[in-house]
């Protein structure tokens, strides 16, 4: 895919000038009941952040209309779901199965999703890495991780 | 003023202090040779590993990293013109050339020996600079404080890139950010929705590494096809100090550039890779063949390796001094100071002379160890971590920022807030909205508000009293010089070229 030919850039940019519009309005909604004191900067702030969300994106269509196109935004789309999916189910599963059950498993999975295919390296890697962490933060900075599902 | 400075030399040759700087350094060249991988992270990482380890230690080995990222940058730079840092690029230009035409080894050492010089340089300007500005900024009331907050945030939107819009959006949130908690004056809870774990605000760590760890990492995920190990060949086994009479030539180079980049540093918001550009700039303006810039001249390399190490210590005078942080690291190492319970600024200088001075230290003796553990026996292994699999180093980035952020409050809502802000600058990064200006609005945004309430307070509630002392008219000056200057250069700039068109 060429850069030069898509205008996927300029829709990002109104997108997110869409997304900063209703954060602007809905946090000015939020502020609007603080004490005065309390509310003058959030107001400032939310009012600025409306006011360039609104500049972004009319620029963003003056430029789409002028037929400017400015790229494309993901180079790999299907990669960039499965890296994110894969950092939302680690997160989430941390607190239910445990922070070294879930490491250990999540560098395996995500090596070899990512196309890593040498089983012993691997292996060695992930013993290496998550046990050099429980060294350092269990044995040596005495910091816990949430418990692992088999010693609760 | 500078007593305490030499009373906190024995701390640092201290073998414990010592042993950090060697690890530092080795481990910031590993992660600035990895392209993708800045200082910013590998500190913002690196800090719960501090948790236990006295405030020396700790700012030894944050000294050691930001110098050896600088110079790590540089290897991948040259070898394969991919800059490991963003402070890096100017360093491809004569660098690259310089490997293919089979001279890699000698751009490295002319790099490491220009990075080390740098890196000495600015440890320099920071010892002699910072105590005087210290002793200074402790006459500064609040008036004073919220405007120097104010001129922080303002230089960094207005220096920083090429897109005024954006950089202003980028500050805009990083305040709005700073504003989330229970208010300093009133207690009101501001956005915290409820979550208790938001009233004391956001952390600025949890901040940092969800937007400078999450991208890189599914970057290295995205390109994990990527071969970047094929390009690096060996570079030969020349030691580093018996070339060094061969790069003396270089000497006005190494002095222009460590200029350039102390001043750069100073400035909040330059950042290593402004100073580094300006550096070759002005060095190929200097030279007598300036037509060979570009092809594999090494003092292009000593040029953009002088500067880019030069700001590293510079950019602390800001941070140390007025707690203004000028560059994200800095904005790091003032979050690894408050973990270990210091307040950045003024009294910080009074209250912990022996850390903050020996910190000085630390970032010489880290620049002069460059020399030994960047040479070329050292640059041969670390040119290795080229070859390290994409696909096995994302994850274990991912490990990394769960450890590093789950650490600071043992709550596992830290990490979600930090996914959250690490999709947010995966995206921003992707839209070229700059960084640097959130993760410094956050920081000022209640500094600033916070100084302007209590002004107000003193004065009564007159507005007059933020611009009626001379200290605050000169920052109101300096603001005003900052905001409007870019758009005078250029007018002038236009000015010039019509009249040169019109003759």
């Amino acid at each position: 895919m060429s850069k030069s030919v898509s205008s996927e850039y300029e829709f990002g940019e109104l997108i997110a000038a869409a997304f900063l519009f209703f954060v602007g309005c809905y946090g000015l909604t939020l502020a609007s009941d603080m004490p005065t004191e309390s509310a003058i900067l959030p107001i400032a702030m939310l009012g600025s952040l409306l006011v360039l969300s609104l500049i972004l994106g009319v620029r963003a269509l003056i430029r789409l209309r002028a037929g400017r196109k400015g790229g494309v935004v993901f180079t790999h789309k299907g990669r960039f779901a499965a890296a994110l999916g894969i950092v939302l189910v680690y997160v989430g599963a941390i607190p239910e199965v445990g922070f070294y059950t879930t490491t250990s498993v999540m560098i395996v999975l995500t090596a070899v999703i990512f196309g890593y295919r040498r089983p012993l390296g691997l292996v060695l890697g992930v013993l290496v890495f998550v046990g050099g962490l429980a060294l350092i933060f269990h044995g040596l900075l005495n910091r816990d991780f949430p418990t692992e599902f088999f010693l609760r | 003023m500078y007593q305490d400075l030499f009373h906190a030399l024995p701390l640092i040759l201290d073998w414990q202090n010592f042993l950090a700087i060697v690890l530092g350094v080795v481990s910031g060249i590993l992660v600035g040779a990895m392209p993708g991988l800045s200082a910013t992270m590998a500190i913002s990482l690196l800090i719960p590993f501090t948790f236990g380890m006295s405030p020396l230690v700790a700012l030894g080995m944050m000294a050691g990293i930001y110098n050896g990222a600088m110079y790590g940058g540089s290897i991948p730079a040259v070898l394969l013109r991919i800059p490991g840092t963003p402070a890096a690029v100017a360093t491809t230009f004569d660098g690259y050339p310089m490997a293919q035409a089979g001279r890699g080894g000698f751009a490295l050492q002319v790099s490491v020996v220009s990075s080390a010089i740098g890196g000495i340089a600015s440890a320099l300007a920071l010892m002699l600079i910072a105590p005087p500005l210290a002793s200074v900024t402790l006459l500064f009331g609040p008036a004073e404080i919220f405007w120097v907050a104010v001129l922080g945030l303002g230089s960094i939107v207005f220096l920083l890139g090429s897109d005024l819009l954006k950089g202003l959006i980028s500050a805009v949130i990083g305040v709005l950010l700073s504003l989330v908690g229970a208010d300093s004056i009133t207690g009101y809870d501001r956005f915290t929705f409820g979550h208790l774990q938001l009233f004391d605000g956001i952390n600025v760590i949890v901040l940092l590494v969800g937007l400078y760890a999450l991208p890189p990492a599914i970057g290295l995920l995205e390109n994990a096809a990527l071969d970047l190990g094929a390009g690096a060949r060996s570079l030969g086994r020349g030691g580093v100090l018996s070339s060094i009479p061969k790069l003396l030539g270089y000497w006005k180079t190494w002095l222009r550039g460590s200029v350039i980049g102390i001043f750069v540093g100073i400035l909040p918001g330059a950042g290593g890779s402004m100073g580094a550009f300006l550096s070759y700039d002005a060095a190929r303006r200097a030279s007598k063949n300036p037509e060979h810039w570009g092809n594999g001249e090494p003092e292009g390399v000593a040029a953009s390796e002088t500067a880019n190490n030069a700001d590293t210590a510079a950019a602390m005078i800001p941070a140390l001094t007025l707690g203004i942080p000028g560059t994200p690291v800095a904005a790091i190492v003032l979050g690894g100071l408050l973990v270990q319970g210091m307040q950045p600024g003024p009294m910080l200088f009074h209250d912990h002379p022996d850390v903050v001075f020996g910190f000085m230290w630390q970032f010489l003796f880290s620049a002069i160890l460059l020399m030994v553990l960047g040479g070329s026996l050292a640059t041969n292994a670390f040119s290795r971590v080229l070859r390290l699999p994409r696909p096995f180093l994302g994850p274990i980035i991912f490990a990394l920022m769960v450890v590093g952020v789950y650490s600071v409050n043992q709550e596992m809502f830290d990490v979600y807030l930090m996914l959250g802000f690490g999709v947010l600058g995966y995206f921003m990064e992707k839209l070229h909205f700059p960084l640097p200006p959130v993760v410094l609005g956050l920081i000022l945004g209640g500094y600033a508000e916070e100084n302007l309430r209590l002004a107000l307070r003193i004065s009564g509630g007159h507005w007059s009293g933020l611009y009626t002392h001379p200290i605050s008219q000169g920052l109101i000056f300096l603001l005003a010089l900052v905001v409007f200057g870019p758009f005078i250069k250029r007018a002038i700039t236009r000015f010039v070229r019509a009249r040169h068109a019109d003759r």
